[in-house]
């Protein structure tokens, strides 16, 4: 049984210039226990994605359509996401999906103390008395490997470094065990020798509580730890899908393909970066046909001039390409 | 729910906004049956000696009384002829010759007598002063005027302080007045009035002559006083008794038992007077920065009463503070006050006067003392000294004086509120004025043409666009600046440019002082009223014995025959001879052409005639004055 | 933060120190003879008696010995006496500082109250009827001066429509009657049951709710009602002025900082907990939003005892800035010397408060 079932899902921004088609019909499913990734550039809408998840869009600017979007609870009940009002959002947020940012130091209020930020999930979900919730909080903060937590407790976002602000959010995100946890970029803003432990650390609270993870990242390497399934997005749109080892050993999508060879091997001697020529195109200014069709090395004129749809390829592995890896390697000669 | 929270809302605005309309009117003002006089100064003080708000003077009339009566006449009075008043009653004038210090007792109250007839033991002799009484007179003087130039105290010997006292002091011929105490004058918290009093204040002043400056350099010819039998006797030690006339109708006679106690009057406030005027204020009714009520005296002698208001006296007179000028006469067009204490401008009289929507505010315009001049520099760091302008100063000036048109510059400037005045700055109504030997007074004459031929005399001709290339600045402050445009208009016709400076200081002499000794021209002011200041004025103008320029010194002229004049002048025994002198030293500081009279703008003052009648222009005051005290009555 | 407040003080108190030097120096600047203000009333050529009071003023003295001699006065607290009152500066200052205040609190507490409620509406809905009046006469109390407005609201209001009074606090011929003792009791009273309240519940709160109803409370057992009412009725123009600009001033500054801080990131992660609206908008949106506010609230703090000079001219109001702008008119040197001096000390002293309470609100300030 699937916790999160998304089809069809568009999300459009309403701006000054015009209208933005930030996501353009995905479909995404998360099943129980997994742990599922969605991978692309910045501004490729996968962080949208995740927001219209917690229905956490402001409309306006932006308007989210779908044809279904159900998310499961504990108890088994389904949600249509879309239909709920900010009121009984609430319920869902934090008790069954909650969600960790990427930069720690500006997702954390100036104003508050640690103590306070964390009590207030306990205080307002579970009714309990401030005292109470400061407990829960402090046995939170050392479930995600805080020292000394009660000084933490009383002291401000500003006097903690990165890893621990980072360490904080998950403890907020984890501490009423939701079904569903979205992890939008969680080490992009941290420093190298800390990601590792971080992922760990959510890896390790997934397992332990049997939450769903949604990872949202650009960075292959994380996904390798962290997914069991990948989308690739590119543009608004998932252009391939699959299990990480599929996707990984066997790229189908060119996008995909050049996505991976951006990333330097580590046992490879590299004498210069790969990089994808041009750029991620306008928002506003796609291109008409396949989106990557600009960038794209194996481009024909059917790429230019139209669209091509998901082609499901067996084996849970869906790409939005018209031709197949053996015909695209064909091509290359 | 929408519904609901509109409703509190409104309900909320409601309540805020009610209280605002509830109070309205809830409360009616006091005294509306007073006289209300609007202004936009309020005294701080009502100490009478040391205030320096103009407004303060207007209640120090009402508490309390001088040693004598003064001698404003009422507007259009034609001296030594009768006056009808309003009021039917007929003004007869007192017989000055009886005696020098007899006046039209026009203000409201005095406590000294005059004398009634010639040959009466009140009045006035002259005697020899002793040889201690002459010292002390020596000594009085050196303290005002034994100065050096930067005003240090001259330190004197013995022999050179008797030997200048020789020269300036008179020795013979000084003088003694005598008055009776006007009968059933007492003080306003019930303890009698006697002469005691009137001793006690000159003596208060002479003792603190650093606190009462311009207060104790009136007394500088005085020697000392003293009671003959309850009457009140001052000993001049001179026989120039000019300057007592200014003490005796403005030196207000204070209670001997209250203000003995005042060690310092510099500190006094004086918020309950006790004096001897018609008028007091009640207890609660000196409301400070709001509003002053004075009440008229139940205790005052009937007689005195009868005698100072022609009919029913203004039981109250409150005074309101209020912002400007504007706020005032809107006030008094909506009928909430009856007077407006502070003068006005003639431009804003003018546009009063045009206007229907003020039709029920009347306006006075009388004349008045002030006379607005331009002076030049002729001190050693202006360009109108001797010899400046390659030695054309004096042409210059004079075609200047001559080419100034005084009754146009007051039909463009004050929209006619103003008199044209003579070359000699002492207004025609004036005892003292100079006049020419027919008995006429001498006005300021305009000659455009003759100012032209002077000036082609001089190296400065015309060039091709008419101008001589003399251009002067005219430092004068904003309110002046439209009379700055008029004169380089008028001068323009002789070829010189005039420009206007603004000037950061109202007051002339401040300009000079601190940073412009080479200033060109300033438009100042000047006020010469009684005798005495006609002489002081004199000595304003030169300095004998010093090349300096003195801060006070105006013009800083320096002329050989004018310090010969002065010196005779004051010398003079006879005070007529003085007066002669005098006038003779006017006509000769006109011929030197330092000052230059421009126009003497009136003194407006608005008032309404709605609940009060009978009002009387007085010259060189406001509708305000003791005639109006005395014969206003509510209008029916 | 011991040395933080060491170092605030030590500044407030150089800059305290800079002042009273500049108060000195500055007459002597200005005129040509400092000693020219006392000469009032002394005709020029009297030198004798001008030379006697320059030697009773010491302004013979060398000038350093001149300059000791004023700080000793000014930290004794000695300003001099006013030679237009005839009073000690402090009294004169005294009677006029509690009539500024009653114009510049009362409109200050109204303009904080509704423009902190109109930017918070318009700064949460950016369509709501609040924002487009915030935004719509923004533009108009930018455009029309406030003296401007006062003087046409007087012409409009108080002589063509007779609502209001046109003059003064007070209808002419009153004066406010005012029990100290009672004020004093009550006001005691008031401030001993605060903070016992505060004591027993340990709610901050007790205090910021308790300390002005407590000098409500001694004003109104103080003050009869009917000197109450008329005061209000007077002060109504001049305050409802004063709000008019104020209230869009402060509504603006709160909407922008209200939309500011709704983008924030932290915003997004209070929602994503799950918080209700009205929490996040109060106890995230709104504490940040204030921020901005504290600091001009408390810029125009040390204007409360000074007062607005154009208003108090405009409506005759008897207070600090009348008092001001008649001690210069005056030439009433001592008075206008201490105002300005009490002024500046003030602006120091609600700096140096604005300061700790900012850094009360703030916490990322300490490390500054």
């Amino acid at each position: 049984m699937n916790v999160l079932d998304i089809k069809n899902l568009k999300v459009i921004f309403r701006t000054e210039e015009g209208f933005v088609r930030a996501v353009e019909g995905v479909d995404l499913h998360i099943g129980e226990g997994e742990r599922v990734a969605i991978v692309g550039e910045s501004g490729c809408g996968k962080s949208v994605t995740s927001l219209a998840c917690m229905n956490l869009l402001t409309t306006p600017p932006a308007y989210v359509t779908a044809d279904s979007f159900v998310f499961t609870d504990h108890d088994g009940h389904k949600h249509n996401i879309l239909e709920k009002t900010e009121n009984e959002m609430l319920a869902l947020r934090a008790e069954e999906m909650a969600m960790i940012f990427q930069d720690p130091s500006t997702f954390l209020n100036p104003v508050m103390t640690i103590g306070e930020q964390l009590d207030e999930v306990f205080i307002y979900h579970m009714n309990m008395k401030p005292k109470d919730a400061r407990e829960c909080s402090l046995a939170m903060m050392r479930k995600v490997g805080i020292p000394d937590p009660e000084m933490r407790a009383s002291q401000y976002p500003h006097e903690l470094s990165g890893g621990l602000k980072q360490r904080i959010l998950i403890a907020m995100a984890t501490s009423l065990s939701p079904r569903l946890l979205i992890a939008d970029e969680p080490t992009t803003a941290l420093d190298v020798t800390i990601q590792a432990q971080i992922l760990r650390l959510i890896s390790e609270r997934c397992a332990k509580e049997k939450m769903s993870l949604l990872m949202i990242t650009h960075d292959l390497g994380v996904v390798r730890e962290m997914a069991d399934r990948v989308y690739v997005m590119y543009c608004g749109k998932i252009v391939e899908e699959g299990s990480i080892e599929e996707i990984l050993k066997r790229p189908q999508h060119p996008y995909t393909k050049a996505l991976i060879d951006t990333v330097p091997g580590m046992d490879e001697e590299v004498d210069r970066f790969v990089q994808i020529p041009h750029n991620v195109p306008h928002p506003m200014h796609k291109p008409q046909g396949c989106y990557f069709s600009n960038r794209c090395a194996y481009c024909t004129d059917l790429c230019r001039t139209k669209q091509p749809p998901l082609f499901d390829r067996g084996d849970g592995r869906k790409i939005r390409c018209y031709y197949t890896p053996e015909e695209l390697w064909l091509k290359s000669y | 729910m929408t519904m609901m929270k509109r409703a509190l809302t409104l309900i909320l605005a409601l309540l805020m906004v009610l209280p605002v309309f509830a109070f309205s009117g809830c409360r009616r003002e006091k005294y509306t049956d007073s006289m209300r006089i609007g202004t936009t100064a309020l005294p701080k003080n009502l100490n009478p000696y040391s205030s320096t708000a103009s407004s303060s003077t207007f209640f120090v009339g009402l508490f309390y009384d001088t040693l004598l009566g003064s001698d404003a006449k009422p507007a259009g009075y034609v001296e030594g002829e009768t006056y009808t008043f309003p009021d039917g009653s007929v003004y007869t004038p007192v017989d000055t010759t009886k005696n020098p210090l007899a006046f039209t007792d026009g203000l409201l109250g005095y406590v000294g007598a005059l004398p009634k007839e010639e040959g009466s033991v009140y009045g006035y002799e002259y005697f020899d002063p002793t040889e201690e009484e002459w010292e002390a007179q020596c000594k009085r003087e050196s303290i005002v005027f034994g100065q050096d130039e930067s005003g240090m105290p001259i330190v004197e010997t013995e022999e050179e302080f008797l030997a200048r006292a020789e020269l300036t002091v008179p020795k013979k011929n000084c003088m003694r007045f005598r008055f009776p105490v006007v009968a059933g004058h007492s003080w306003n918290d019930g303890t009698p009035f006697t002469a005691e009093d009137i001793k006690f204040t000159f003596d208060y002043i002479i003792k603190h002559a650093g606190a009462l400056g311009s207060q104790a350099y009136f007394l500088t010819d005085y020697y000392k006083s003293e009671v003959v039998d309850g009457d009140f006797v001052f000993v001049l030690a001179s026989n120039n008794y000019t300057s007592m006339k200014s003490v005796c109708n403005s030196i207000v006679v204070l209670p001997k038992h209250v203000w003995s106690t005042v060690r310092n009057p510099a500190k006094e406030k004086n918020l309950s007077p006790v004096g001897t005027g018609p008028y007091y204020i009640a207890a609660g009714d000196y409301i400070e920065d709001s509003t002053i009520t004075v009440t008229l005296r139940e205790d005052y002698d009937p007689a005195l009463k009868a005698k100072m208001f022609a009919g029913e006296p203004i039981e109250k007179i409150s005074v309101i503070l209020m912002s400007n000028e504007d706020v005032l006469i809107n006030a008094m067009r909506e009928g909430s006050i009856d007077l407006m204490m502070d003068n006005v401008t003639s431009a804003k009289a003018y546009a009063v006067s045009g206007n229907s929507a003020y039709k029920d505010i009347k306006i006075s315009s009388v004349n008045n003392a002030f006379v607005t001049t331009l002076l030049f520099n002729v001190g050693p760091y202006g360009r109108f000294k001797e010899g400046g302008f390659n030695g054309y100063s004096e042409e210059i000036r004079k075609a200047i004086s001559l080419c100034i048109n005084q009754q146009t510059l007051i039909d463009d400037v004050l929209h006619g509120m103003g008199v044209p005045v003579g070359d000699c700055l002492v207004q025609d109504y004036y005892d003292n004025a100079y006049v020419d030997e027919n008995g006429n007074y001498v006005y300021h004459k305009t000659d455009v043409d003759a100012a032209n031929a002077l000036l082609d005399t001089t190296s400065y001709q015309k060039d091709a666009e008419g101008k001589r290339g003399i251009t002067l600045t005219v430092f004068a402050t904003p309110g002046n600046e439209i009379t700055v445009k008029a004169l380089a208009t008028q001068l323009a016709k002789i070829g010189i440019t005039i420009e206007y400076d603004q000037a950061t200081s109202t007051y002339a002499d401040d300009i000079k002082q601190s940073n412009h000794p080479d200033f060109d021209m300033i438009i100042n002011n000047v006020s010469f009223t009684a005798d005495k200041l006609l002489m002081y004025s004199a000595r304003y103008s030169v300095y004998p014995g010093s090349d300096s320029v003195r801060l006070f010194n105006y013009s800083g002229i320096n002329d050989p025959v004018l310090i010969d004049m002065i010196t005779k002048m004051e010398m003079a025994s006879d005070t007529e001879e003085q007066y002669r002198l005098c006038r003779e030293v006017q006509a000769y500081v006109a011929g030197l052409y330092i000052e230059i009279p421009l126009y003497a703008e009136n003194t407006i003052t608005f008032y309404t005639a709605q609940k009060w009648t009978g009002w009387v222009e007085v010259e060189g005051s406001s509708i305000w004055n003791s005639y109006s005290i005395r014969y206003l009555k509510k209008a029916q | 933060m011991k040395g933080y407040y060491l170092k605030k003080v030590l500044s407030s108190l150089f800059v305290l120190f800079i002042i009273i030097t500049l108060n000195f120096f500055l007459p002597r600047m200005i005129f040509s003879d400092p000693a020219q203000p006392y000469f009032a009333g002394v005709p020029e050529d009297q030198t004798a008696l001008r030379e006697q009071i320059r030697e009773e003023y010491g302004f013979n003295d060398p000038l350093i010995v001149q300059y000791f001699d004023y700080l000793g006065r000014v930290f004794t607290l000695d300003l001099g006496t006013s030679h237009v009152y005839k009073d000690s500066v402090w009294k004169v200052m005294f009677s006029r500082i509690p009539w500024s205040m009653v114009l510049t609190v009362s409109s200050m507490l109204i303009s904080i109250t509704l423009g902190i409620i109109l930017g918070a509406i318009a700064g949460k809905k950016r369509d709501h009827a609040a924002d487009k009046v915030l935004l719509g006469l923004s533009g108009v109390t930018t455009a029309i001066p406030s003296f401007w407005l006062a003087l046409v609201s007087l012409m409009l209001f108080a002589f063509t429509f007779k609502i209001f009074p046109y003059r003064g606090a007070m209808t002419a011929g009153y004066t406010l009657s005012f029990n100290g003792p009672v004020f004093l009791i009550v006001l005691v009273v008031g401030v001993a049951l605060t903070v016992a309240l505060k004591l027993i519940t340990r709610k901050i709160i007790c205090i910021f709710i308790g300390s002005p109803l407590s000098v409500l409370a001694a004003l109104l057992a103080a003050v009869p009602v009917g000197d109450i009412a008329d005061v209000a009725y007077h002060a109504a123009l001049p305050v409802m002025i004063s709000v008019f600009s104020g209230v869009i001033s402060y509504g603006l500054l709160v909407r922008n900082s209200m939309i500011a801080v709704t983008n924030e990131d932290y915003i997004l992660t209070a929602r994503a907990k799950g918080l209700p609206p009205s929490v996040v908008l109060y106890k995230h949106t709104f504490r940040n939003a204030l921020l901005p506010l504290i600091t001009n609230v408390g810029m125009s703090m040390a204007g409360l005892l000074g007062g607005s000079v154009l208003m108090e001219k405009i409506f005759s109001w008897p207070g600090m800035g009348q008092l001001l702008l008649d001690a210069c008119n005056n030439g009433d040197y001592q008075l206008s010397q201490a105002i300005l001096l009490l002024f500046a000390s003030i602006t120091v002293v609600c700096n140096f408060i604005t300061d700790l309470v900012y850094h009360k609100f703030d916490p990322r300030v300490k490390e500054v």
